[in-house]
Order: C-alpha cells, then structure tokens, then sequence
C-alpha cells in the first residue's frame, strides 16, 4: 500500500485532536464562568427580594391597612417595591387566609389570620423568591417565619 | 546511473524549505494553542474568584460583618396609586479585585419585630 502522503494526514489528525481539546476546554471554563456568575446574580436576587418583602411587612406591621387584601381568602398581586438602583427589579403578591393546619387544612384559630407575601426579585436576568409568614388578629400583625 | 542515484538519494528527509514552512506551521498552531489553554486557565482562576469572593460577601452581608457599608434609605413600595416609604438601612459588601458586590436593605423595626 502507498504511503505517500500519509505524514499530512497524520499531522491535520493530530492538530484537529489538540484544537478540539483546546475548544473544549474553552468550552467548559466559560460554562464554569457563567455559572458562577449566575450563582452571584441569584444571591443578590434573594437579597432584593429579601429586603422588598421585609419592607412590606414592616410597612403592614406598622399599620398601613390599605396594603392588607380584604377580604380573608383573596390574593392580591401588583405590588412595587423601589430600592437601590442595583438591586434589580421586584414583584410582590399577598395572600390573606386564615391560620390552617396545614395537614388537615383545617382552621386552628377563627379569629388569627395570616398574610403570606410573596416576594420575587429579578437581577440581572435571574430570578429568586422569598416567602414572608405574618399573623395577626384584630388589625395587629407581627411577623411570623420566613420561607422560600 | 549517477544521477538516478542522486535523485534516490535527494528523496529521503525533507528540504530546508519543508522543514521551515512545517516548523512555523508549528509555531503558530501551537501559539493559538497555547494561548486558548492559557486564557483558559485565566477565566477559570477568575471563576474561582468570583465564586468564592461570592461566598465571603454573602455571608459578610448576612451578619452585616467587617467591611459593611451601611447608608440610611428608603425603600419605596406602590400598588394602585398608593405609596408608602419604608425607612431603613442599606447594607452593602464589595469586593474590589472581583466585583462582586451585594446590597440589602433593613426597614427600621417598629412594632413588627418578630417574635423569637
């Protein structure tokens, strides 16, 4: 069998396994790089969000009234809270209902209500949510646990 | 018979001007390679930068540690025409040789503390 030729094809061989390495390694550090900035971007999504639900449950706690859906059951969204500039964009929305167990779903205090805000942060494309529980009876409300 | 031997003999190895075309083929090649590889160290080190700075500022931030920049505010919240200032504080970290940086804002508490 004729060899003539056959250094070239060994050497585009060798090249093209080195350049896909290369690519490939290039490839996996960017996907590495991206990843940690996502993982960045959703911390400080969380803060945002953090901080727009505690904002609105301090302003409830403190009796702002017309913040409060009424009546017990509904579910009010549409809420804005304007924070720093850099700390992206966030949309809050609040359920009132009564207290429940949540096993049975059966109320465990006629007269204790509970507001659950809800409050999802954007920054800089990613997203993360903080759930704030408040309870209160007879228009005083105190913050109760939080969640995600 | 003299000059057939000269051409066999001339058609083992490779001329100078092979071996200089192939050996700056080489160069160059193998300098984009090298350079890919490198860049890609770089960009990794920096990820591991950034992921870790991430973490310390975070949690810097969380317990309003060192380094915590904090600045009065408010935080405005609106829904249907109706608005409400929230007075508090800004707590913010940063970390200069990443970028990284994070804000958070704590209303002053009034009679909403919680009870733990």
């Amino acid at each position: 069998m004729s060899k003539k030729g056959s250094t070239i094809i060994w050497v585009v061989s060798v090249l093209m396994i080195f350049t896909i390495l290369v690519t490939g390694i290039l490839v996996l550090v960017g996907s590495t790089h991206r990843s940690a900035l996502y993982n960045n971007h959703k911390q400080q999504a969380y803060f945002s969000a953090l901080s727009a639900a505690d904002a609105l449950a301090e302003s409830i706690c403190q009796g702002e009234e017309n913040f409060i859906p009424t009546p017990s059951g509904v579910t009010w969204s549409g809420y804005t809270v304007q924070l720093l500039p850099n700390m992206g964009n966030v949309d809050i929305q609040v359920t009132r209902d009564y207290v429940r167990n949540f096993d049975s779903g059966i109320e465990v205090d006629e007269d204790m209500e509970m507001l659950l805000i809800e409050a999802t942060a954007t920054y800089l494309g990613v997203a993360d949510r903080v759930t704030v529980y408040l309870n209160g009876k007879e228009g005083i409300w105190r913050i109760w646990k939080y969640g995600n | 018979m003299e000059i057939k031997a000269r051409r066999k003999m001339n058609s083992k190895g490779f001329t100078l001007v092979e071996t200089l075309v192939s050996m700056t083929l080489l160069v160059v090649i193998a300098s984009i390679l090298l350079t890919g590889v490198m860049a890609a160290g770089r960009i990794s080190g920096r990820s591991a930068d950034i992921t870790q700075a991430g973490y310390q500022q975070a949690a810097i931030l969380e317990q309003k540690g060192p380094g915590t920049q904090v600045q009065s505010g408010t935080a405005r919240i609106f829904r249907d025409g109706l608005e409400v200032f929230v007075a508090g504080k800004y707590y913010s970290v940063a970390d200069e040789s990443t970028g990284v940086e994070f804000s958070l804002f704590v209303p002053d508490k009034g009679t909403g503390e919680p009870d733990v």
